[in-house]
């Protein structure tokens, strides 16, 4: 069998053993509706306004087409000389492990891997350029199947470039070049040129400057400036795919496919008639890969291979009696110091600093400060528990470790959740004591210091428990929908995965807004009841008492989510 | 309804002679598939019991099922007369499982896992303990290792390591020796041993038919998740043989083992 006859025969029975599988899985309703609400957005948002027949729809004006040209003509531009400077030094071709494992030992030639690696990738180059059509297709050209065309064109074209760079690199590299030493060479060669063209363009062909600087005179001067030679040259193979892509119309399509067809043709010519090695540095990346994958499924990071951990600190030290359920809190700290925390002091520094520097104009430094300190609290109560994922979102393919401990279900969810609860809240209570430390000399008629210590106060009683709400709801989506949170191979892709989110972020809206409702209903009751004699002080108490329903009701959903955990099977369908 | 405390040493059953595992109709069905139907043994202390099959045969299953981490279908599993249904804490107390594939946390250095094993199973003087396993385990100068610091084989010896501290009665170990070295190999079938002479009962499972040979007093093949030979190797024998007399023979387990599956040899059955 050749080789082509094995691709094809991979991805057909690929697709169709995928399509066959997500229809299995539709038998069951989980899937089903995620899959129906998919579509159904999926639809309303794409679908519906995308047509590939009849007549030419809305069009970008003229000279924002030529804009957008000129930031493709730029983007492209970067794209390949990072490629030449900062790109690996090792010919990587993607290849999977199981076409490792079966393509490469098998009789075929180099040249035969290497069309089949082209072929794929021009595969996906189609499916990133239709995805593209779907999202800009009509509103670009208003043709969206040249768009189509011409993004492929584009995007195969960029792809084989950086494909051949890669080659080329390693053949450099092969020949004796040291990496530096090549950098520094492409470096040098590309600045030459680039100033050399830069300069025959302004000095040489010197196109008119114009008297006064407009969208319209701007992009006439660059016209006239890269229309001339030895400019037009070098652009126009980065130029030739970006023309049928902005094809306004049938002739204008007609006359630049051509070009274009030609560009990718040499592209695909230069790759195929490469000697390198690429096998070695091939099985390399897709060991990486690999790796990654398997930090993933075991929890690890979130999907993206697991980063260096330098610190050995502990929150405090474990004992070896007391109750079992602190062992687990203790692990979920751990885990947060070490890899969620620091990321997390970063996002508070930096959205603390962009809020304090956008309102330093008009206000003093240290009352900005609390201000934005202030601000962070209530961002924390909704990213808060999304950012800190220590709990069953990172447990869950250790879930056999977890069932197997003699520990009750309510016990271990009560840890998990516990876990990143203490986290936020000691990062809400930091934020809220800088918020009036800072504010403290600073004086607000109306809202004086005791007020704010009150609202302070409020604030460091109702957030913490509204964290534990967000993270409980969290949680129980895990348990509930294990298939929808973990990292199986069978795991949802596409449309099924976007319902997934869309119904996971509806569902988590609705249960915490209806989980509040009557704690706000008591809280309100009491600041009623109270604001008359205590004012601002009756704060504090109704907090306190709405602290005290969501608790009580956390206390009934976590007995009923051990319950469920003790039921939990992860091998179920 | 399931217990709050964790089972520690002193209050550890007497079980007066009986046997420490009782497995009573076990069975598991996955959606439509019947993993494993109706398995009934027992396992007594000090002994080694072997769990064979072929692959999907319901092993992994089965120890899944044995160890808590799944709940079976049907059936009743009482580990140290303690029913894993209905007193799970206590039950779990008891045992430690190996998975074939070390299950670690990330973010643990190699002390801090025996240190929160310590803590979930109440192990008094860990410290003292933890050093002698890491000795054993030739982890000694890892401790401040993380897993992914470790190689597959070092991540395997931390898994038995947090899985003896504790000093559980019932052992469940699935695929024990992959990944080991072979002076790992001859550690962990001597600790077996060791374990099981102390009084530990062990359930093994592995595909590696002499290994179970040279360990198990007694051995439990599995086919299409059914018992289909349980007892020492004289005894299996001796059954095949057509008689009910125990026969010392020259047939190993292996010759055994494909006699039994392919005679029962049967599709996976559909509930």
């Amino acid at each position: 069998m050749s080789l082509a006859r094995a691709a094809s025969l991979i991805w057909i029975a690929g697709i169709r053993n995928r399509i066959r599988r997500q229809i299995q899985r539709m038998r069951q309703p989980k899937y089903l509706v995620a899959t129906l609400a998919g579509a159904l957005y999926f639809w309303l948002v794409l679908g519906r306004r995308f047509r590939f027949s009849g007549g030419a729809g809305m069009q970008l004006p003229a000279e924002f087409a030529e804009v957008l040209q000129l930031v493709l003509v730029v983007f492209a531009l970067i794209s390949i000389a990072s490629a030449w400077v900062f790109g690996s030094d090792k010919a990587e071709l993607t290849f999977t492990e199981a076409e490792i494992q079966f393509l490469f030992p098998a009789p075929v030639t180099r040249r035969a891997l290497l069309n089949f690696r082209l072929t794929k990738s021009l595969l996906r180059t189609f499916l990133s350029a239709l995805i593209m059509t779907l999202f800009s297709g009509r509103w670009v050209t208003g043709r969206p199947l040249m768009f189509l065309v011409g993004s492929w064109l584009c995007l195969a074209t960029l792809s084989l470039h950086l494909t051949g760079a890669a080659l080329t690199r390693s053949s450099l590299l092969e020949s004796g070049r040291s990496a530096f030493r090549r950098r520094l060479g492409t470096l040098a060669i590309g600045l030459a040129v680039v100033g050399g063209i830069v300069w025959w363009a302004l000095e040489v062909s010197k196109p008119e400057l114009p008297e006064v600087w407009s969208l319209e005179s701007a992009l006439a001067w660059i016209r006239a400036a890269t229309s001339s030679a030895p400019l037009s040259w070098v652009l126009y193979p980065v130029r030739a795919p970006i023309r049928v892509a902005l094809a306004r119309d049938l002739s204008q399509f007609a006359s630049s496919l051509p070009p274009a067809l030609g560009v990718l043709a040499i592209h695909y010519g230069w790759v195929i008639s490469s000697n390198v090695a690429f096998e070695e540095a091939s099985v390399e990346a897709a060991e990486r890969r690999a790796r990654a994958r398997e930090a993933r499924r075991s929890g690890g990071a979130r999907g993206r291979s697991l980063p260096a951990v330098k610190s050995r600190i502990v929150p405090f030290r474990l004992g070896s009696s007391g109750r079992p359920e602190i062992a687990l809190v203790w692990k979920n700290l751990i885990a947060a110091m070490r890899v969620s925390v620091p990321r997390m002091l970063l996002f508070l520094i930096a959205m603390g600093f962009a809020s304090s520097i956008s309102l330093t104009r008009r206000f003093p430094l240290l009352p900005v400060a609390g201000a934005a300190c202030a601000l962070l609290v209530p961002v924390l109560v909704l990213l808060g528990p999304n950012a800190m994922r220590i709990d069953f979102r990172q447990d869950l393919s250790q879930i056999d470790i977890l069932r197997s401990f003699p520990m009750t279900g309510r016990q271990v969810v009560r840890a998990e959740v516990l876990g990143p609860a203490l986290i936020v809240a000691v990062l809400q209570w930091t934020l809220l004591a800088a918020a009036v430390g800072l504010s403290a000399s600073y004086p607000m008629p109306g809202f004086e210091l005791p007020k704010r210590i009150a609202v302070a106060l409020s604030a460091a009683l109702l957030a913490p428990a509204l964290v534990l709400v967000n993270l409980a709801i969290q949680n129980a989506g895990v348990l509930l929908f294990p298939s929808w949170a973990s990292f199986d191979p069978g795991q949802a892709r596409g449309i099924e995965a976007l319902g997934q989110r869309l119904l996971t972020l509806a569902g988590t809206l609705f249960v915490f807004f209806f989980a509040l409702l009557p704690a706000t209903l008591f809280g309100a009751a009491v600041a009623g009841l109270l604001w008359r004699a205590l004012h601002f002080s009756a704060l504090p108490i109704a907090s306190a008492v709405a602290a005290a329903v969501i608790t009580f009701e956390l206390s009934i959903s976590i007995r009923w989510l051990g319950r469920v955990f003790d039921r939990f099977d992860l091998t179920a369908p | 309804m399931p217990q709050r405390r964790s089972c520690g040493k002193n209050e550890r059953v007497t079980l007066n002679g009986g046997p420490l595992l009782q497995v009573e109709g076990l069975g598991k069905i996955y959606g439509e598939l019947r993993a494993v139907s109706d398995l009934t043994f027992e396992v007594n202390l000090g002994e080694v019991v072997g769990l064979v099959g072929p692959n999907g045969a319901g092993k992994t299953t089965t120890l899944r099922c044995l160890a808590g981490i799944i709940p079976p279908t049907q059936g009743r599993i009482r580990i140290a007369a303690h029913d894993l249904q209905q007193d799970p804490v206590r039950a779990k107390g008891e045992l430690a499982f190996l998975p074939d594939e070390p299950r670690l946390f990330d973010y643990l250095t190699v002390r801090e896992h025996l240190n929160l094993i310590a803590r979930i199973y109440g192990v008094a003087d860990w410290e003292r303990k933890a050093d002698v396993l890491l000795e054993e385990l030739e982890l000694k100068g890892k401790e401040n290792a993380l897993p992914l610091e470790l190689s597959r084989g070092m991540k395997q010896k931390l898994s038995i390591a947090s899985g003896f501290l504790h000093e559980p009665r019932l052992i469940l170990l699935d695929e024990p020796l992959t990944g080991l070295d072979p002076l790992g190999i001859r550690r962990m079938k001597q600790s077996l041993r060791q374990r099981a002479e102390g009084g530990a009962a062990v359930v093994l499972s592995s595909h590696l038919l002499p290994l179970v040979e040279e360990l198990c007093h007694r051995i439990l093949v599995i086919a299409g998740g059914r018992n289909v030979a349980f007892g020492s190797l004289d005894e299996i024998r001796g059954r095949l043989s057509g008689t009910a007399q125990v026969l010392p023979g020259r047939e190993s387990l292996e010759d055994l083992f494909i006699r039994i599956t392919s005679q029962s040899a049967a599709p996976e059955e559909k509930v």
